[in-house]
């Protein structure tokens, strides 16, 4: 076997476009059976904050979402160089991270309540380490809100002009920007968000 | 020999950038809720319209409403203008990625800081 056969047979073929949303589903379902068995999942739910049902939720979501991200961005990157030829799964996984945003937000926005309340987390960093409030947290809430419109209008773009992108590279390279993005401020409003829950949750 | 007919990349952009411009809407808003304190209160009181549990999260409810606006709004007049037109996708893309860093800078408190000391 020549050497250039070799570095042909070391390459990993890229995954097959199915197989993508089936290990999107299947990460899913493994953390979520983790969660279900490992998390204090009474306490998590039933604990003594009146948030702690929506903070659950949203911490699922966002971790669901992560994970779909991630994914969207892969099939994306393949579609932006050129390699993606059909993408029905590219098009699937956006639709979902749009709605993922949109819902994560909306909790978000109910546990944003606790967080700005009496005793809560805010007079607490506020009163302890006021730049966790005034520049992570402030920038998390910001950003978290990015992701939905740019979410949103990728999905459109991929859904209005299917596989007609694929002969026009000036606007697969402007979806390609737009999944980044959307995927750059989706992961630092989970890391950010990840970390300020480590500090003190709800 | 038939005419190939490509769908006019003029709503693609359209979505593009009505995105890019509410990220910027929400990020002016809440730059200027950060000079001022009665545009705070102002922006308080349009959340409080119809967002539930307005008074809990404060001005962030009316960030949010201003952001949904200018994001629907810019769509839909965007798209009634632009949608059967080809436009430079290149120039949009770019100035879809600095209104949006633009954005990114105004929500970040240390420049704000800087802007309002």
């Amino acid at each position: 076997m020549s050497s250039k056969e070799n570095n042909k047979s070391a390459l990993l073929p890229p995954l097959e476009s199915s197989n993508v949303v089936v290990w999107v589903a299947v990460s899913i379902l493994l953390i979520t059976v983790l969660f279900l068995t490992a998390a204090p999942f009474a306490d998590l739910l039933l604990g003594p904050s009146e948030f702690a049902l929506p903070g659950a939720a949203h911490g699922i979501l966002a971790t669901v979402g992560m994970i779909v991200g991630t994914a969207t961005v892969y099939l994306g990157w393949r579609l932006f160089i050129g390699e993606k030829r059909t993408f029905g799964d590219l098009r699937i996984l956006a639709a979902v991270s749009s709605v993922l945003a949109a819902v994560t937000i909306v909790t978000g926005n109910w546990i944003y309540i606790a967080y700005r309340g009496p005793g809560g987390p805010r007079e607490y960093f506020k009163s302890v380490i006021p730049e966790v409030h005034e520049i992570f947290f402030e920038f998390k809430e910001f950003i978290a809100l990015f992701t939905l419109p740019i979410a949103v209008a990728t999905t459109y773009v991929l859904w209005s002009y299917r596989e007609t992108l694929l002969a026009d590279t000036r606007l697969r390279t402007g979806v390609g920007i737009m999944i980044a993005t959307a995927w750059a401020a989706l992961m630092i409003t989970f890391v950010l968000g990840a970390s300020i829950t480590k500090l003190m949750s709800v | 020999m038939t005419k190939e007919t490509k769908k006019p990349n003029g709503s693609a952009v359209a979505a593009m950038m009505s995105a890019a411009f509410s990220v910027l809407v929400l990020a002016l808003v809440h730059t200027g809720t950060f000079a001022s304190s009665s545009f705070k209160d102002w922006v308080l009181s349009i959340g409080k319209l119809w967002v539930p549990g307005a008074e809990g999260i404060g001005p962030y409810s009316g960030k949010e409403t201003f952001m949904l606006v200018a994001w629907f709004g810019s769509w839909i007049v965007l798209h009634l203008s632009i949608r059967k037109k080809n436009v430079n996708v290149t120039l949009w893309a770019n100035v879809f990625m600095i209104l949006v860093a633009l954005a990114t800078l105004l929500v970040w408190t240390p420049i704000l800081d800087l802007l309002f000391p």
